[in-house]
C-alpha cells in the first residue's frame, strides 16, 4: 500500500460537556491517523471517551478543539456514506430482513432490481438465506446481529465504525461474529474502527490497538499487533504471542493494580 | 356430543376449555343483567313516576315510531354527518401536528404552551363562542368534534413520534436519507402504532362531540331528539335517544376493534 494521506485523522481533538454547572472533559487532546484499509481497535473502560471519539468520527458531535479529518476534509456533519453499528442493531423492526439491507440502496437511488441482487447477495454471505422476508422479531439476536452487518456492508462503505456491535450476546456467539467479521474485513479490507471494552476482541481483530484512559479520555497506549493474517480470531487466542501482547496491554490497564482484577 | 377436536385441544391444552367456559359464563351473565333489568324495569313501571322513568315497553314504542316515520333516519344522518366531517378534520390536523411536533423540537416548543393551555379547557365551553361564529347549522357541531378528536389523535401521535428510537434516526442519517426521508422511513412508521390508537380513542369522542355541540343548541340530530323529548317531558323519548347513541358507541367501537386489530399488529 502506498503511504497516502489517512483514511481519519483525529487532529488534537478535545471535547467536553457541562453537568451542574462543571466542565468535564470526556476526551482531551486526542491524535491519531488511521491509515486507509486498518482495523484499529479503540479499547477502554467505560467513561474514557471511546464513544465519544466514535461520534465525532461519524460527525453526530463535534469536538471543542482540534479536528477529525475523514479522508482529506474535516467532519463537521454525519458522515454519510460510512458504515455503523452499535450495540443496538438499530434495525426497523417494521422492515423485513430484505427491506431492511434494501434501505441504504434505496436511499443512495441503486436501481431496484441491482439493489435486490444485491441486498440478497450480502444477505447470503453473512449466512442469512432463506430469512430474507423475516422481521427482525421474528429473529434470534445473532440473526439480527448478522441483519445490521448485512445492511451495513449492503452499499459498500469505505469505512465502518463500529462501537461494541457484539457487546450484548453471549460469548460463544460473539466469538462466531468476531470470526466472521474477520472473514468479510479480510477479503475486502476496509478500513475499520472498532470501539470495545473487551482487550481480546481488541487483539484478536485488530491491526492496532489504541488504549485509553477515563476521564479525562487520553490515549494511553498505541500498539501495533503483530500477529499473523489471515487470522482466526478464536483460534489465535492460544498462541503464545496473543497471550504475551494480552498480558503486556493488560499490564497498562488500570485494573493490573489490583492483583486479581 | 364432544367433538374430535374439542377433545384433543382438551388433551393438549385444558387451558383452552376453560377459557371458552370462562367466556361463555361471561356471556350468559350479560344476557342475563341485561333481560333482568329491562324486565325489572318493566315490572316497577307503574309503581314509578310515568314523567321521570317511563318504561321500557314505551321506549320500545318510541324507538318504532321514530324508526317508522323517519324521525331516527333523518336525525341519525346529521349526527352522522358532523361526527365524520368533525373526525377526519380533527384527526388529520392531529396526525399532522403531532408528526410535525415530533419530528422538530423547535415547533413543539413553540406550541406546547398554547395547545396546552386548550387542551386544558373543557371542549363544552367553546360552544358559544362557535355557535357565534359558525351559526346553528352544521359548523359548529364539526368544529366542536374535531376539537376534541384533535386532541386525542395530536397527543398520542405527537408522543409516538417523539419516542421513536433516536438510534435508528441516526443509522438512516448516516446512510444519506434527508430529513423528509427520515421522518417518512423512520418517524411516521416508528409512530404508527401510537397513531392507530389515537385515532381508535378519538372515534367515541367524536360521539361526545357531536353531542355536545347539539344539546348546546340544535335542530336536528340525536342530541336534539334527547333535549327536545326532555323540554316536552317525554321521559320514553330522552331513554330512546340515550339508546341509539349507546348502540352508535358500540358500533363505532367495534368497527375500531375490527380495523385497527388487523392494521396495527402488522407492525409489531
Amino acid at each position: 500500500m502506498a503511504p497516502s494521506a489517512p483514511a481519519i485523522r483525529l487532529d488534537h481533538v478535545s471535547k467536553w460537556f457541562f453537568k451542574d454547572g462543571k466542565r468535564i472533559t470526556a476526551v482531551d487532546d486526542v491524535s491519531a491517523d488511521v491509515p486507509e484499509g486498518a482495523f484499529i481497535a479503540l479499547v477502554g473502560p467505560s467513561g474514557c471517551g471511546k464513544s465519544t471519539l466514535f461520534n465525532c468520527i461519524a460527525g453526530f458531535e463535534q469536538p471543542e478543539r482540534g479536528s477529525v479529518i475523514y479522508r482529506g476534509s474535516p467532519v463537521t456533519k454525519p458522515n454519510i456514506g460510512i458504515g455503523y453499528m452499535t450495540q443496538k442493531d438499530s434495525l426497523l423492526p417494521w422492515r423485513s430482513v430484505l427491506d431492511n439491507v434494501l434501505l441504504p440502496l434505496h436511499l443512495q437511488k441503486v436501481p431496484r432490481d441491482e439493489a435486490i441482487n444485491r441486498a440478497m447477495g450480502v444477505i447470503n454471505r453473512v449466512g442469512l438465506d432463506g430469512f430474507a422476508k423475516h422481521l427482525p422479531s421474528e429473529l434470534s439476536g445473532g440473526m439480527q446481529k448478522r441483519t445490521a452487518l448485512a445492511r451495513m456492508l449492503a452499499y459498500n462503505p469505505t469505512t465502518l465504525l463500529m462501537d461494541e456491535p457484539f457487546g450484548n450476546v453471549d460469548v460463544q456467539l460473539k466469538l462466531q461474529l468476531q470470526r466472521e467479521l474477520m472473514k468479510l474485513w479480510e477479503s475486502e479490507r476496509k478500513t475499520v474502527v472498532f470501539v470495545t471494552h473487551d482487550l481480546e476482541e481488541a487483539i484478536a481483530l485488530a491491526d492496532r490497538v489504541i488504549m485509553m484512559s477515563p476521564r479525562p479520555g487520553r490515549i494511553k497506549a498505541d500498539i501495533a499487533i503483530k500477529l499473523k493474517r489471515p487470522r482466526d480470531p478464536v483460534q489465535i487466542r492460544f498462541e503464545p504471542e496473543f497471550q504475551e501482547i494480552h498480558k503486556q496491554l493488560w499490564s497498562l490497564t488500570d485494573n493490573a493494580e489490583d492483583a486479581h482484577g | 356430543m364432544v367433538s374430535m377436536d374439542d377433545s384433543i385441544a382438551g388433551i393438549i391444552d385444558p387451558g383452552i376449555e376453560a377459557a371458552r367456559r370462562r367466556r361463555n359464563i361471561v356471556l350468559a351473565g350479560r344476557i342475563i343483567l341485561c333481560v333482568g333489568f329491562i324486565v325489572g324495569w318493566q315490572i316497577a313501571g307503574p309503581h314509578l313516576d310515568k314523567l321521570i322513568f317511563s318504561d321500557p315497553s314505551e321506549i320500545g314504542v318510541r324507538l318504532w315510531q321514530w324508526t317508522t316515520d323517519g324521525t331516527l333516519l333523518r336525525n341519525l344522518y346529521v349526527t352522522a354527518e358532523e361526527i365524520i366531517l368533525g373526525y377526519a378534520l380533527g384527526a388529520g390536523l392531529g396526525v399532522a401536528l403531532g408528526l410535525l411536533m415530533g419530528s422538530y423540537p423547535v415547533v413543539a416548543s413553540i406550541f406546547d404552551p398554547i395547545l396546552m393551555a386548550v387542551y386544558g379547557v373543557p371542549k363544552i365551553a367553546f360552544g358559544p363562542l362557535f355557535i357565534v361564529w359558525f351559526g346553528i347549522n352544521l359548523t359548529p357541531k364539526v368544529v366542536i368534534t374535531a376539537l376534541v378528536v384533535f386532541f386525542f389523535v395530536f397527543l398520542s401521535t405527537y408522543e409516538g413520534a417523539r419516542s421513536v428510537d433516536r438510534d435508528l434516526l441516526r443509522v438512516v442519517k448516516l446512510m444519506g436519507a434527508n430529513g423528509w426521508q427520515e421522518r417518512r422511513l423512520v418517524i411516521i412508521p416508528g409512530a404508527m402504532p401510537a397513531i392507530m390508537l389515537g385515532l381508535k380513542l378519538a372515534i367515541p369522542e367524536a360521539l361526545v362531540g357531536a353531542i355536545v355541540g347539539e344539546l348546546i343548541v340544535s335542530s336536528r340530530g340525536i342530541g336534539y331528539l334527547v333535549q327536545f323529548s326532555a323540554s316536552q317531558l317525554d321521559s320514553a323519548g330522552v331513554f330512546a335517544g340515550l339508546i341509539i347513541l349507546m348502540v352508535l358507541a358500540l358500533i363505532f367501537n367495534s368497527a375500531v376493534n375490527y380495523a385497527t386489530g388487523k392494521s396495527g399488529g402488522k407492525r409489531a
